[in-house]
C-alpha cells in the first residue's frame, strides 16, 4: 500500500517539475529553460547584479512578508496558548473560540473586511506590506495556538511551580523551563506560519498592491494570461525554496535537542543504589 | 547548616475556590526542626494547605507566618521554602546537575558556585556519578533523590513534601520514608509532609495533623492519635479499629460502666456521661477464647481467618457486630465457624461520645 502511494506522490511532484521545463505542457514537450529565464533572469548590470526576471519582485515581497509574519504569528499564538492553558480568567472559552474563528471564515471575506476596515482613517494601511503581515498573523495564529496548547498541556504545571519555589520569577521560568520545552511547538508554528504566508491566495488576493504583490497572486495572474509554463516554473521554485526554509528553521530552532523529552517521571521499577 | 530551621504557623487560614471552601479556618503551628504530617483522605484540604505554605496558593483569609515573618502575601519565589513534588517535577531538558543547580543559578549565583552547591547535595544523596544524566535516564527512586537534592540546595527554612512516596513501589516506600526522616533529623530541618497513608504518617512524624472536610480533625503525636482518637473519623482513619455501639450505664470518678451486648465493662474514662457511646476497640484490644473467660465478653462465631506470616487476622461475628482481631500465630489457630468468646481488655478500649 505504501509503495504505490509513494509513487503517486512522487509522480505528482515530478509532473510539476517537468512541466516547468517544457514549452507548453500537454501540447509541445520540447525541453526549454525559457520559463525559468523569463521568471528568474539575473543580469550583470552597470551597478552589479540586476534581478530582471519578472518573478523576482513578487518573490522578494512574499519572502519578506512571510519572514516578518512568521515569528509574530508563532509568538502571538504561543502567548495565547499560554493564557489558555496556564491562566484562569472569565470568558476564557469565548476567548478560545475567538482565536479559532479566523480559521472558519473564508479567506476572501477576511481580505475584503481588511480592506473595508483599514481603507479609512484612523488606520489607513490598505496597499502596504503592513496589512499583509497583519492579515497573515491573525489568519494563521490558530495553528500556533493549537500547537502551543498541545505542547503546554503536556508540560506538567508542577514544572512551573517547582521553578517558582526555587526562587525563579515568572519570566525566568518561561525562559529557562517553558521555552526550551516548547521548541517543537515553536518550530511547528514558525514553519506553518511561513508556509501559509507563502502560499495563501484567498485572503490576500484583494490586499496585494503593485508594490507588494504576492507570489501566489502573480502565479494566478500568469495562469489567467495563459502563461502556464511560467506559472509552473514559479511554483516549482516556491516548492524548492520552502523545502530549504523549513530545513533552515529546523536547524535554527534546534530540532536535534528534541529527543531529550519524553519518559521522565515514570514509576520506579529499578532499585536505587545504596548511598 | 548555616540557616536556622523556621517554624510555620497558620492563623485562621481559609482558602475558597469560588463557592467551594477547600481549607476552612485552619490554625496550627509546626515547631522548628520537626517533621509534621498533614494527613487525610483526598479532598480534605491537606495539599491545598501545603501549597499555601509554599506560596503556590494564596490564602483567602487568615495569616501564614514562617519564622517570625508574615509571608501571607509573598509569592512562592520570595519565600524561603522548597518543595518536593509528587511527580518530582524535574526539568526534563536539564541534566541532573543542572536540575540541582537551578535554584542557586536563578538566584544569581555564578555557574561554578551553583554547580558546586548542587554537587555537594547530590553527593550527600548518593547521586555522585549521575550528574550528567538526564531525568528520563533515572529510576523513580533516583529521580526523587534528584528532586530532594534540588530542594535542599538552597538550604530552605522549610522543606515541603507532597505525597513523596506515591510513585514508588511498596518495598521502596519504607526505605525512602526512613531516609527522609533520617535526613530531616540529621540536617535539623522543618518539614511539612502531605500523605493520605496513615501508616506512613505514623512512621515518620513528630506530629500529625489529621484533616477532614477542609478542617482539622485532630492534632497530636502518632501514639496520641492511635491511642486517644478524639473522634470516630480519626479512630476509623488512623489504624484499624472496631467501632462498637455501646451504652454508658453509670459514671464514677475516672471510670465508666459500659454495656456492650451482654458484657459489662469498667473502662477508664475522665469525662464520660451516661447514654449512647461508641467503643473504639483496636484489633489487639480483644482476645478470642474457646471457653467462657472470666473477663467481660461477648459470644461469637469465627467468620474469617487469614494467615499473614507474622500474625493471624480473624473476623468474629458477634452479638454486637463483626469484630476484627489480630493474634499471634499459633500451632492450632481458630478455625472458621468455630463458636468462641471475645473478651475485651478494658485498659485498651476507648469510649467515644459525640
Amino acid at each position: 500500500m505504501a509503495i504505490p502511494w509513494g509513487l503517486f506522490t512522487v509522480a505528482v511532484y515530478a509532473l510539476i517539475l517537468v512541466a516547468g521545463f517544457v514549452k507548453t505542457v500537454g501540447r509541445d514537450y520540447t525541453p526549454t529553460l525559457q520559463h525559468y529565464i523569463t521568471a528568474f533572469k539575473i543580469e550583470q548590470g552597470q551597478f552589479g547584479l540586476v534581478f530582471s526576471g519578472s518573478a523576482w519582485n513578487s518573490l522578494f515581497a512574499t519572502m519578506k512578508i512571510a519572514a516578518i509574519a512568521a515569528p509574530f504569528t508563532a509568538a502571538i499564538g504561543l502567548l495565547t496558548a499560554y493564557l489558555l492553558t496556564r491562566q484562569r480568567f472569565a470568558g476564557q472559552r469565548a476567548f478560545e473560540f475567538g482565536t479559532l474563528l479566523s480559521f472558519a471564515i473564508p479567506g476572501t471575506v477576511v481580505g475584503v473586511s481588511y480592506i473595508l476596515a483599514f481603507n479609512v482613517p484612523p488606520i489607513e494601511i490598505t496597499g502596504t506590506a503592513m496589512i499583509l503581515v497583519i492579515c497573515f498573523i491573525f489568519r494563521n495564529m490558530p495553528v500556533g495556538v493549537r500547537a502551543g496548547v498541545a505542547a503546554m498541556s503536556q508540560i506538567d504545571k508542577s514544572l512551573d511551580e517547582a521553578s517558582l519555589t526555587l526562587g525563579a520569577g515568572s519570566l525566568t521560568t518561561v525562559r529557562r523551563v517553558m521555552l526550551p520545552l516548547l521548541r517543537p511547538a515553536i518550530l511547528v508554528s514558525l514553519v506553518y506560519a511561513f508556509v501559509r504566508a507563502m502560499t495563501a491566495v484567498s485572503a490576500v488576493i484583494f490586499l496585494v498592491s503593485a508594490e507588494y504583490n504576492m507570489a501566489t497572486i502573480y502565479i494566478v495572474g500568469r495562469v489567467d494570461a495563459g502563461e502556464h509554463g511560467l506559472a509552473i516554473a514559479y511554483s516549482s521554485a516556491l516548492i524548492v525554496i520552502m523545502g530549504i526554509v523549513i530545513t533552515l528553521i529546523g536547524l535554527a530552532v534546534g530540532e536535534r535537542k528534541l529527543g531529550r523529552r519524553g519518559t521522565g517521571g515514570g514509576p520506579a521499577t529499578m532499585p536505587i543504589p545504596a548511598g | 547548616m548555616a540557616k536556622q530551621p523556621a517554624s510555620v504557623e497558620f492563623r485562621n487560614v481559609t482558602k475558597r475556590y469560588g463557592g467551594v471552601v477547600a481549607v476552612d479556618d485552619v490554625s496550627f503551628t509546626i515547631a522548628p526542626a520537626t517533621l509534621v504530617t498533614l494527613l487525610g483522605p483526598s479532598g480534605c484540604g491537606k495539599t491545598t494547605s501545603l501549597r499555601m505554605i509554599a506560596g503556590l496558593e494564596t490564602a483567602s483569609d487568615g495569616r501564614i507566618i514562617i519564622g517570625d515573618k508574615d509571608v501571607t502575601n509573598l509569592s512562592a519565589a520570595d519565600r524561603d521554602v522548597s518543595m518536593v513534588f509528587q511527580s518530582y517535577a524535574l526539568f526534563p531538558h536539564m541534566s541532573v546537575l543542572d536540575n540541582a543547580a537551578y535554584g542557586p543559578s536563578v538566584q544569581g549565583a555564578t555557574k561554578a558556585r551553583a554547580r558546586e552547591m548542587a554537587m555537594d547535595k547530590l553527593t550527600m544523596l548518593g547521586l555522585a556519578g549521575m550528574e550528567h544524566r538526564f531525568p528520563s535516564e533515572l529510576s523513580g527512586g533516583q529521580q526523587q533523590r534528584v528532586a530532594l537534592a534540588r530542594a535542599l540546595v538552597l538550604e530552605p527554612q522549610v522543606l515541603l513534601f507532597d505525597e513523596p512516596l506515591s510513585n514508588l513501589d511498596a518495598k521502596l516506600r519504607r526505605r525512602v520514608r526512613e531516609e527522609i526522616r533520617d535526613l530531616q533529623l540529621r540536617l535539623n530541618l522543618t518539614v511539612a509532609y502531605v500523605t493520605h497513608d496513615q501508616e506512613e504518617a505514623l512512621a515518620v512524624s513528630d506530629k500529625v495533623i489529621v484533616m477532614s472536610n477542609a478542617r482539622i480533625a485532630q492534632v497530636g503525636a502518632p501514639h496520641e492519635l492511635y491511642e486517644e482518637p478524639a473522634s470516630l473519623f480519626v479512630a476509623d482513619f488512623i489504624g484499624d479499629s472496631n467501632l462498637i455501639e455501646a451504652e454508658v450505664v453509670s459514671v464514677t470518678t475516672g471510670f465508666a460502666k459500659v454495656r456492650v451486648g451482654e458484657a459489662m465493662l469498667d473502662l477508664p474514662s475522665s469525662n464520660g456521661r451516661t447514654g449512647k457511646a461508641t467503643l473504639v476497640v483496636r484489633p489487639t484490644a480483644a482476645r478470642i477464647y474457646c471457653k467462657k473467660p472470666a473477663e467481660p465478653h461477648v459470644r461469637g462465631k469465627v467468620a474469617k481467618v487469614a494467615y499473614l506470616g507474622k500474625h493471624m487476622e480473624y473476623t468474629v461475628e458477634t452479638d454486637v457486630g463483626e469484630v476484627f482481631l489480630v493474634e499471634d500465630v499459633r500451632p492450632d489457630p481458630w478455625r472458621k465457624n468455630e463458636d468462641v468468646y471475645v473478651a475485651f481488655n478494658p485498659l485498651k478500649v476507648k469510649i467515644l461520645q459525640e
